[in-house]
């Protein structure tokens, strides 16, 4: 069998999320875990022995059939990645990233005598630092010592594989999770120094939900994570232009008039007059620089921090349109106008859909950023990703198919495959 | 007295047939002028109750209608500009052989304060607009800036919407020959990645129909990684 049949036959992808791991072989759609692991004891337990658990940490689905067993579970439960990023010196939470990628192996392993181990590209956060990546590589070093199920492993960007399942060669992805938002240009490859990070996303849009909760009488739902979650992802909404949305809410109350039921339950929450706060839920993800939101800061909730690129401050409220017009501006000058025929945005915090009715104030992610780049005069193309649950692992899948196999890993490339034989 | 006016002997015509018309309006010739800054910017000096007369000569040419207006403009600015500080009470402008589209506005030469006679090939003298007394004063300054202000603001649009035209019509050529360039390009990857699918495709004997491998170019592009 040819190199690039075995390739095409045993392409494996790792989707690396904060929230999620996705995971498995050339697929319609990948395996989905959380990325967590329960540490069932600190040690080795006789009593796990004789009841079949040879582990001492759990991860996958049978994670919640032991979250009851221990009192203490917030130290025992290790969710391993923030923002992306698992802490350098976290031995817990390397471990969990173990468990979890072995869990993927140990599943799609086939039994076959031709199968010689997968080729593996691992998507990462675009501003994972170089100890994440090289913990990864040794992660599935030794799962192949293992198992023999590692034949070569990459590591991509996130924004690129969802470029490459979006089958965008020029580009600029936009990829909003719960702690931050990434913009990366990409021309063939990512242009590394142009990415803008804003140290914002869903965890804002949830900060501003229990505002809301609070200033509606609900102070216990506010403090409830999972319910504040689930009610901004249900009520928000995103505005064409904030004042106007708030305008038109409060003069037609009733169009816009909410009542939230949680399923499954007689809990209700109605947003009654204040109905024209789900704006604010959408509005403070593209831009909480504007001045509605100053009295939430000056009440206490938490101003996103800035970050620096290139020795550049990056104000933390930017406007998502002025963050990615600052991120193509770091790009060859010839480059920005095909950048911006191209915006790609990914993520939860795009997913807010226009309910019927409303369409004259309310508008998706797509209309919110192309208006807001308009309103800079720079004339964009702007799309949501076609599959954002599953567009990064099956950009994975691609690349294990595509890059040749005589392509090695390079460092300052931060390309190419991490070879057995060559490298372990 | 008519007389056809021909171009050789055009200057000193034209200088005989305006003396007359002043004179027959109680004007006397004024042979010399001490200042010589005037002198060399006027043709010819009258004198009447109100005080010195200057008048100006203007030959119409073969030059166009814009360029000519542009022209009799400039000379009433440097005329204005130059004699608010001098003793002349009235300034003429002599049009010869006139072509109508070629003069400013009668408010253009009502707000100089500057009369308009016309000459034309055959001889007729006619005073179209008459010259108003000037006062030698602040606001006679002022309203010569004013005028100065107002033509060279008025230039400045008109070219400033002529280049703007110019580059417009650069910039569509330059467009027209950038999409013929696309398109020529476009074709020939479309040929190149047809040839390459076709031999990928012989590589493989698996048929695989997911949507995100088909038509990817980034196939293409990620198996030309070693070779870049």
């Amino acid at each position: 069998m040819s190199v690039d049949i075995y390739r095409r036959k045993y392409a494996y992808g790792e989707d690396y999320g904060t929230s999620y791991f996705k995971f498995g072989p050339i697929a319609e759609k990948p395996e989905v875990i959380e990325n967590r692991g329960i540490f069932v004891s600190d040690d080795e337990s006789i009593v796990l022995k004789i009841f079949g658990i040879s582990k001492n940490i759990i991860v996958g689905p049978k994670v919640s059939l032991y979250l009851g067993s221990r009192s203490d579970i917030a130290r025992y439960l290790i969710y391993p990645m923030k923002d992306g990023r698992v802490e350098r010196a976290n031995e817990r939470a390397w471990r969990v990233i173990y468990e979890i990628t072995k869990f993927g192996f140990e599943k799609f392993k086939p039994s076959g005598k031709e199968f010689d181990g997968f080729y593996v590209t691992a998507a990462l956060s675009a501003t994972a630092p170089d100890y994440m990546y090289e913990r990864i590589f040794d992660i599935h070093s030794k799962i192949d010592e293992e198992l023999n199920v590692v034949k070569a492993v990459t590591i991509i960007p996130q924004p690129l594989a969802v470029a490459i399942a979006q089958k965008t060669v020029t580009c600029v992805v936009v990829e909003s999770g719960h702690g931050n938002t990434q913009i990366t240009p990409i021309s063939m490859y990512p242009i590394r120094n142009a990415i803008v990070t804003l140290n914002r996303g869903g965890a804002e849009a949830d900060a501003i939900t229990a505002e809301i909760l609070r200033d509606l009488g609900y102070e216990d739902r506010a403090r409830e994570e999972k319910f504040v979650r689930t009610f901004k992802e249900q009520v928000g909404l995103i505005p064409l232009d904030l004042d106007e949305a708030i305008r038109r809410a409060k003069e037609d109350l009733e169009r816009f008039h909410v009542v939230y039921r949680v399923p499954g339950t007689r809990i209700e929450i109605d947003m009654g007059d204040k109905s024209w706060m789900r704006f604010l839920i959408g509005e403070i993800i593209f831009n909480p620089e504007h001045e509605i939101f100053e009295s939430y800061y000056n009440r206490g909730m938490s101003r996103p921090s800035d970050t620096v690129v290139g020795g550049e401050r990056i104000r933390g409220t930017m406007p998502l349109g002025e963050a990615i017009e600052r991120s193509v501006n770091y790009t060859p000058i010839e480059l920005a106008p095909s950048l911006f025929k191209k915006i790609i945005l990914s993520g939860g915090n795009f997913s807010w859909k226009v309910p019927q009715g409303l369409e004259d104030v309310a508008v998706d992610a797509a209309t919110k950023v192309r208006k807001q780049l308009r309103d800079m005069e720079i004339q964009a193309h702007v799309e949501l990703a076609r599959d954002p649950m599953y567009s990064v692992w099956k950009g994975t899948i691609v690349y294990s198919i595509a890059v040749p196999d005589d392509y090695l890993w390079d460092w300052k490339r931060k390309e190419g495959w991490y070879k057995r034989g060559v490298h372990y | 007295m008519l007389k056809i006016i021909t171009r050789m002997n055009l200057t000193s015509e034209i200088k005989s047939i305006i003396v007359q018309h002043f004179i027959s309006k109680n004007y006397k010739v004024v042979s010399s002028i001490d200042h010589k800054g005037i002198t060399g910017l006027f043709d010819l000096f009258f004198r009447d109750s109100e005080g010195l007369t200057a008048v100006k000569i203007i030959e119409e040419q073969s030059a166009s209608p814009v360029k000519m207006r542009e022209k009799i403009e400039n000379t009433v600015v440097k005329i204005i500009s130059s004699i608010s500080n001098l003793n002349i009470s009235k300034v003429y402008l002599v049009i010869v052989r006139p072509r109508f589209s070629s003069l400013p506005s009668v408010r253009f030469f009502e707000e100089a304060r500057i009369g308009l006679i016309t000459v034309s090939s055959s001889g007729e003298i006619v005073e179209r607009i008459p010259a108003k007394v000037r006062c030698r004063s602040v606001s006679m300054e002022s309203n010569a800036n004013e005028l100065m202000l107002i033509v060279g603001d008025l230039r400045t649009k008109i070219y400033v919407l002529e280049e703007r035209l110019k580059r417009n019509e650069e910039l569509l050529k330059k467009l027209v020959e950038k999409v013929e360039e696309l398109d020529r390009k476009i074709l020939r990857i479309n040929n190149i990645s047809r040839e390459e699918s076709i031999g990928f495709e012989e590589k493989t004997t698996i048929n695989e129909t997911l949507e995100f491998l088909e038509d990817n170019p980034w196939l293409n592009v990620l198996s030309r990684r070693s070779r870049e």
